[in-house]
């Protein structure tokens, strides 16, 4: 950047013939200066007895109009040569800052300066960000931060994104984000330990984080430049699937596109027993607490307490004196419990109550039955999901059924919120990045995993366990956890849908901008920044596709640097 | 000194006067070009070069009372003019513009310069007197000022390139000058013409014209050309005389610069004609009805410059 971009340049003058006010006013934009959307703008002013003032705020609408024009034909006289006018353009601009804090609107007539370089970091408070988070380039390929004192829990956390599916790159941000994370140096000492975890819930999409983009311009280098970013993929990713369920007793991921460095996840009857996992068989969302939770609760307590370890395999429990040789095995031992009338297990709960669960368990074990392992499984600590391992951890559970999915995401949540629970501080981090956050966490109704997902907004600030939870319709998501989060952004969003109320915090002219943003651009909300921006982000370094995968080992571009 | 009163009365009611300085008497001469008056001229614009628009506007502030140490009382204003020019050649842009500020009074009496501040700025009212002491007198004095400056303008746009100058109103000048100057009247109050000349009038269209005739005012030398054209098609409920200006030009330009220029005029301006929602359509020529709009604009709030009128005067009789 050279220096003369740096310095603050004079754009026009407020305008007096609009009010100004503190929060809002117009710059009347001179003849050879233009604005436009999302400049930072300042204007120095005096106020009588308390010295001078710095109003910095951000452009939010620009308009330009024929002055002296009567009428809307006025405008065809006008480009014949035969009326005069004057053309006016001019800026509302919505004030972010007051430095001293005196409320006063900027007098009519003071100069406004475009702000550059230090003045542009006062006006956006990057200045006030000890440790900032490079979150995008300004359509003008200005770096924009945010503060990670809102991110990590010191001050809010979460980060919550929403927008059409396709089009608005919500997972392709959220990576970039943790990219920035991970690859700047903004976490200090907790660099290698802080851990996220990715669920891959559509394509293989997320299958090569570890690989170089084979297919990044030399703009979208310069892109990484400007935001003191390496170009790269992520360093340390660890990239799981569910086992293939007909393998016949061989642990082999279930994926397509890539056959290397990728670990099958299952885990054990055991483990299910021991840890109750029952109840994320039965994670669709319901009215409220029916009495088949209950039962849930019930069948879970018993099992644990009934079932003893079996001595021959570490995988799995034995009931009764007899192994429990797999997960139908274990179904077939609940199913007999609960539907013994005299049985304890089914407590006092109707007959209706016990068919629908067993209803529901069978319609769960088939289709997840091949992701709980008893005696066939070999070293099952192998290919139980292992965060630590890596920096990040990308779990496969596009290919699963809807069931199978919720059950993986609620176990791995659960896992996660206990784990971190249990170290009783916040560092290092945990960031949980899932998409679809309206399947697991609906605005209506309850299931096991919106309370854990509930538990992670609420408290996870407190635990470091951060939520980069993204939806297509915020509307669908449970308020709360949309509330929780620190930081806001908007891809491309449908009219209808930006008109609800869970995006009042977009201003008229933002929310209609939300419906034309291209691939790349999101709309940004942080705390600090009383106006929502629009940034974009660049290309995303790490291979999105099997195509954009550079050949392992070898540098990408040697074969354009012509040897 | 000269002691100044206001009328509190809005300086817009009992003013009938408006634009006797255009249609002053006089006598035509039918016959300078042709005296073939059957047919109109069709004329077309061969060069379609730069035309300037020169336009004047003024406003009475305030009307006064003006009394003499002797007891003698005249009506009096203060007023505002501002003379303007547009340039089109292809685009239209405001030119150059000039602001006036007066105090006229009359009866012969004269008064004081006034300065009076309004908001951050100090307007400075010159002054002038009128002989006459009748009430419209003074404005007869403010329109002769802007008039005057009109005519200044006009005549340092015309000392420029080879342009056309188009001055709002009678010819104000009769110099010779570098670009030749066209008066365009807008008002048609008095018939020159004869019947039988007159007849024309009614059947010319758009693009169209008179034969050129003299024009003679009383007591004065033969010193204009003028012609009729019309701007714009006729309508059924329209007078005769409805949709026509009438253009001057000084005689010093010889009869054949004369005719081709009033040949180039007349196919030009109907596409300049004024829009029809302007008060004045059609003669309010679009580029001088945005000239005045921006005039007007420049003689600065009505209001405020008569409550500050009126405080200085309260001052002055405290």
């Amino acid at each position: 950047m050279s220096a003369v971009e740096n310095v603050s340049e004079p754009v026009g003058r407020i305008l007096g013939t609009e009010d100004a006010t503190p929060l809002t006013f117009w710059v009347g934009v001179a003849p050879d200066s233009y604005l436009q959307l999302d400049d930072a703008v300042v204007v120095d002013t005096e106020v009588p007895g308390r010295g001078p003032l710095r109003i910095a705020g951000i452009v939010q609408d620009v308009r330009a109009r024929h002055e002296g024009a009567q009428f809307d034909t006025d405008v065809f006289l006008v480009e014949r040569g035969v009326l005069p006018v004057d053309t006016a353009v001019a800026a509302q601009v919505v004030a972010t800052r007051f430095e001293p804090e005196v409320f006063v609107p900027p007098m009519p007539g003071l100069p406004a300066f475009r702000a550059r370089g230090k003045d542009r970091d006062e006006a956006l408070y990057f200045d006030q960000m000890e440790r900032r988070v490079p979150a995008g380039l300004t359509r003008d390929g200005e770096p924009m931060f945010l503060d990670l004192d809102f991110l990590d829990g010191t001050r809010g956390a979460h980060v919550n994104i929403s927008g059409i599916s396709g089009v608005a790159t919500k997972t392709t941000y959220a990576l970039f984000l943790l990219y920035a994370l991970f690859h700047s140096e903004v976490l200090g000492r907790y660099s290698t330990n802080t851990k996220a975890i990715v669920f891959n819930v559509k394509g293989e999409d997320l299958m090569w984080l570890d690989t170089p983009n084979a297919k990044l311009q030399q703009a979208d280098r310069e892109d990484y430049g400007r935001l003191g970013l390496p170009v790269g993929a992520f360093e340390s990713v660890g990239v799981w699937a569910p086992v293939r369920p007909d393998a016949g007793g061989q642990a082999v991921p279930q994926i397509e596109g890539r056959s290397q460095g990728v670990t099958a996840y299952y885990w054990t009857v055991r483990e299910f027993v021991r840890e109750k996992f029952l109840r994320f068989l039965f994670a669709e969302a319901e009215d409220e607490r029916s009495q088949i939770a209950d039962l849930v609760a019930r069948v879970e307590s018993h099992l644990d307490r009934e079932c003893v370890d079996d001595p021959e395999s570490d995988a799995t429990v034995s009931f009764g004196g007899y192994p429990v040789e797999d997960f139908d095995a274990l179904c077939e031992v609940i199913r007999e419990q609960v539907e013994d009338e005299h049985s304890p297990w089914r407590g006092r709960l109707s007959d209706a109550t016990v068919a629908a669960f067993v209803r529901r368990l069978d319609a769960a074990r088939f289709r997840m039955a091949h992701l709980v392992w008893g005696r066939a499984a070999e070293r099952p600590e192998r290919h139980r999901i292992d965060w630590e391992a890596n920096q990040v951890t990308v779990i496969d559970i596009h290919n699963l059924h809807d069931r199978a999915k919720r059950f993986v995401t609620g176990v791995v949540i659960k896992r996660l919120f206990e784990h971190k629970e249990s170290m009783g501080r916040r560092e290092p981090l945990a960031f949980l990045v899932l998409d679809e956050l309206n399947r697991y966490a609906p605005r209506e109704g309850w299931s096991p995993i919106k309370e854990v997902l509930l538990d992670v907004a609420e408290r996870g600030r407190s635990l470091g366990m951060i939520l980069v939870g993204a939806e297509q319709t915020a509307s669908e998501v449970e308020r709360r956890i949309i509330a929780n989060s620190a930081f806001r952004v908007v891809g491309r969003l449908d009219t209808a849908e930006a008109a609800r109320s869970e995006y009042g915090f977009l201003p008229a002219v933002t929310r209609s901008r939300a419906s034309i943003l291209k691939p790349g651009s999101m709309i940004l909300q942080q705390p600090h920044i009383p106006i929502p921006l629009q940034i974009r982000f660049p290309f995303p370094s790490w291979a999105t596709r099997a195509d954009e995968a550079a050949p392992p080992g070898g540098d990408p571009f040697r074969p354009f640097q012509g040897e | 000194m000269l002691s100044l009163r206001a009328d509190p009365w809005i300086p817009d009611f009992g003013m009938g006067f408006q634009a006797t300085l255009d249609e002053t008497p006089a006598r035509a001469d039918p016959f300078v070009e042709t005296e073939d008056w059957r047919v109109p001229i069709a004329c077309r614009d061969a060069e379609s070069g730069t035309v300037w628009f020169v336009d004047g506007v003024r406003r009475v502030e305030l009307r006064l009372i003006a009394g003499d140490e002797l007891g003698r009382h005249a009506p009096g204003l203060f007023g505002s003019f501002a003379v303007g020019a547009v340039r089109c050649d292809g685009r239209a842009t405001f030119a150059e513009h000039s602001l006036g500020r007066s105090v006229v009074v009359g009866g012969g009496l004269r008064p004081e310069p006034v300065e009076v501040r309004v908001g951050g700025a100090v307007l400075e009212y010159q002054p002038a007197t009128e002989p006459g002491g009748e009430p419209d007198a003074p404005l007869f004095g403010l329109q002769k000022a802007m008039m005057a400056q009109e005519a200044a303008l006009a005549s340092r746009i015309a000392a420029g390139k080879e342009e056309l100058v188009l001055a709002d109103g009678r010819l104000g000048f009769l110099d010779a000058t570098r670009s030749p100057v066209v008066g365009v009247v807008k008002r048609f109050v008095r018939a020159y013409l004869d019947p039988d000349q007159d007849a024309l009038l009614p059947r010319l269209s758009p693009g169209e014209r008179t034969p050129l005739f003299g024009l003679v005012y009383e007591g004065q030398p033969l010193e204009r050309y003028a012609w009729y054209m019309r701007l714009v098609r006729s309508r059924p409920e329209w007078h005769d005389h409805a949709g026509l200006v009438r253009c001057e030009v000084r005689v010093g330009l010889g009869l054949d610069d004369a005719r081709s220029l009033a040949d180039r005029v007349s196919a030009l301006l109907p596409g300049f004609a004024g829009r029809p929602f302007d008060p004045r359509f059609p003669q309010n020529l679009a580029p001088v009805a945005g000239l005045e709009r921006f005039l007007q604009h420049r003689l600065g709030h009505r209001g405020l410059i008569r409550r500050a009128l009126i405080a200085r005067l309260a001052e002055e009789a405290a």
